[in-house]
């Protein structure tokens, strides 16, 4: 491969990965690399150096603290389905169905955010709990709502000295979720549509969370209210409808995905 | 840098941003392990990081300082080779060493799958000769020699 003869840098501390980063504004972040380096089999003149965050144990952490869940970026999924499996079913039910038993033995949660998919299979589950990402450079640190770090596909505002070091959000408690992917099959599939639905009985409210039909992974919050306001379950199809922007690409037609956005979100309100 | 393969310690010449799939066939001749693919959608080139199954096209040998990668020539899977045989499973052969692996990463964690857990091991492997049903059944009677 053409990235053969690219510096090859193995920070083993947090701190001597921010060092890196600003040194080095040329190189590219590695994680698990299941996404970037079938990306870069395009070779690429831009990147000059990689650099390798596999090893810092600082980032690798899941924690959780007054019912608050902190998943380190350096988390492999397979890690995560060991470890964590029980505190967020949706989060776990999305993870198990990624991918590849071998590929969750290297991805990581950053990667998976970093590189902001429309499809990213975690994201889902993190928007409709309004999950944090926690960035940080040499001086200074930010807590940002993920759905403000990822700006469209492939694009984030992490800045140049920044490295993602963590996602964090409380857990929900008392609600009633459905999480459905849908993929030409079941394993290794980039999905055509994904949702992520969750019901509080308490509140009465409804958070909707689409992903593979617009720039982003979305959630329908103008369905969302009208939901808590009383509208019908049609009403709510409809104006979901109205916020998603499905595509034609090679996975799906817009067509297609516009019809199982409004027939996964039917069933999940019919579920509730 | 340095790392095992096989049970042996090795202190690559190839540069750490090479493919771990290219070191293994090309310095150091181990080329059971295929690329199909080489976008990890095909399992042909699966080997053992510390133990579990890894598509060695998405991973870099810098990232296997230290680590212990076992390839096909380094496990024992004679049973499971046998019962490829025996069960047909084996057609162009491409794919196969792939399977191994897999199917040996699994029989290591689970004696006794259920058709289930196997096709679900077996999710990020393609083959494109045999079908899939032949590859189960052979697990399921390597499962059972093993057992004995």
């Amino acid at each position: 491969m053409w990235y053969e003869r690219l510096a090859f840098y193995s920070p083993q501390t947090l701190s001597e990965a921010l060092q890196l980063r600003r040194q080095l504004p040329e190189a590219l972040l590695l994680a698990g690399g299941t996404d970037l380096l079938v990306q870069l089999r395009e070779p690429d003149n831009r990147f000059k150096a990689l650099i390798d965050l596999s090893q810092i144990v600082e980032i690798s952490a899941i924690t959780i603290t007054n019912n608050w869940l902190r998943i380190g970026a350096g988390v492999i999924f397979t890690r995560y389905l060991r470890e964590a499996t029980d505190y967020f079913p949706p989060l776990t039910e999305a993870v198990s169905q990624l991918a590849s038993p071998a590929i969750r033995n290297r991805a990581t949660f950053g990667g998976n955010i970093v590189n902001a998919s429309p499809a990213a299979d975690t994201l889902p589950p993190l928007y409709a709990v309004d999950a944090y990402v926690l960035l940080q450079s040499q001086d200074n640190e930010r807590r940002l709502p993920i759905a403000d770090f990822i700006t469209g596909p492939k694009r984030t505002i992490l800045g140049k000295d920044e490295i993602l070091t963590a996602i964090e959000f409380e857990l929900p408690t008392n609600y009633q979720y459905y999480y459905r992917k849908v993929g030409t099959r079941r394993a290794l599939a980039l999905s055509k549509v994904s949702f992520c639905g969750f019901y509080f009985p308490e509140k009465h409210a409804v958070r909707l969370t689409y992903g593979a039909v617009a720039p982003t992974v979305i959630r329908a919050t103008a369905a969302e209210a009208a939901f808590s306001q009383g509208a019908g379950y049609e009403q709510v199809v409809e104006i979901v409808g109205k916020s998603i922007q499905p595509i034609d690409d090679q996975r799906s037609t817009a067509r297609y995905r516009r019809f199982v956005c409004e027939q996964l979100t039917r069933a999940f309100l019919n579920r509730i | 840098m340095r790392l095992k393969v096989n049970g042996k310690w090795y202190y690559p010449q190839a540069n750490p941003s090479t493919r771990l799939l290219d070191y293994l066939r090309h310095e150091l001749q181990l080329t059971g392990t295929k690329e199909g693919c080489g976008e990890g959608e095909c399992g042909a080139c699966l080997v053992l990081l510390d133990g579990a199954v890894v598509n060695s096209c998405l991973v870099l040998l810098g990232q296997c300082a230290e680590r212990e990668v076992t390839t096909i020539e380094g496990i024992d899977a004679q049973p499971i080779i046998e019962a490829f045989i025996v069960k047909g499973a084996i057609q162009c052969g491409f794919c196969t060493p792939g399977f191994i692996v897999a199917a040996y990463a699994l029989l290591q964690q689970n004696p006794n799958p259920s058709p289930t857990d196997i096709k679900t091991a077996l999710a990020g492997n393609l083959c494109r000769c045999t079908g899939y049903q032949k590859i189960v059944a052979a697990i399921q009677v390597a499962a059972e020699r093993l057992k004995q």
